[in-house]
């Protein structure tokens, strides 16, 4: 795969050589890979979002022999935000879960719209093991799976879960190991 | 004017209808006070992580998290005044 000219597959979620910036970049970094989970993962959240939608459809043959119009027009209205909201979070959660893959270091950021957020850096340098493991009927049907970064020590292993193209992405990683080490 | 006294306004105001839309309107005033922090948690949150990874289409993204801000405070509104 080349690293040098800017391509984005699978609605952004592998993108090479992207226009992104983070806030610890420096100043001679530059990105080469993006990646976060591939797209398929967002279909069951969307379907239960769908399954919402229609559940609510059919509530309000119900609705109508209870309650008046101005009830029955609340509950619909506050019923569509939720579920927006729904989708929202959903998409929110699979956009900002990003894995920045620089000429110097990992980056690994978890996000979680209401919980928490968490960033964690790597050095190259101080990689020790990639592992590319994809199983199961829709991860070889649509090629995706979970990269395992291992580094040395009591430092934080770096884990990107249901990225596409792990494979690549391990290969991509092993090619900037070696460069580092043989440039020290 | 014999009829108006005490048990009569209290059974007026404690009738099950009344009840029934006094539980509703509460209800529906909680909720989306709630929903409304919800997402003003949310906004602040996408804000403060459009920092950390900057992308020129992340701009759409509070744009659409803020809009939901104002359409949930117009269903506080709404259940405050309307319903």
């Amino acid at each position: 795969m080349d690293t040098t000219k800017s391509s984005h597959k699978f609605f952004h979620s592998f993108c090479i050589r992207p226009n992104t910036r983070f806030q610890s970049q420096g100043e001679n970094e530059f990105v080469i890979v993006m990646f976060r989970a591939h797209p398929i993962t967002l279909l069951f959240p969307f379907l239960n979002g769908f399954v919402f939608f229609i559940f609510l459809l059919l509530a309000n043959f119900y609705f109508i022999l209870y309650l008046n119009k101005k009830e029955i027009l609340f509950i619909n209205f506050f019923s569509l935000v939720l579920i927006f909201n729904y989708f929202w979070y959903n998409l929110i959660n699979w956009f900002f879960n990003v894995g920045i893959v620089t000429n110097d270091q990992i980056v690994d950021v978890d996000f979680n719209v209401t919980l928490y957020k968490e960033v964690s850096y790597t050095q190259i340098s101080h990689i020790e093991d990639v592992t590319a493991k994809s199983g199961g009927y829709f991860a070889t049907l649509f090629d995706f799976g979970n990269l395992f970064i291992q580094t040395a020590g009591t430092e934080i292993n770096t884990e990107f879960l249901n990225i596409p193209h792990p494979s690549e992405a391990a290969k991509i990683i092993n090619q900037l190991i070696e460069k580092t080490h043989t440039h020290g | 004017m014999d009829n108006v006294n005490l048990t009569t306004i209290l059974s007026t105001y404690f009738s099950g209808a009344y009840l029934i839309h006094f539980f509703n309107k509460a209800f529906s005033i909680t909720s989306t006070m709630v929903f409304l922090v919800y997402v003003i948690v949310i906004h602040k949150q996408i804000e403060e992580v459009t920092k950390t990874i900057a992308n020129k289409k992340q701009s759409i993204l509070v744009f659409i998290s803020f809009t939901q801000i104002f359409v949930v405070l117009c269903l506080v509104l709404f259940a405050l005044f309307y319903l």
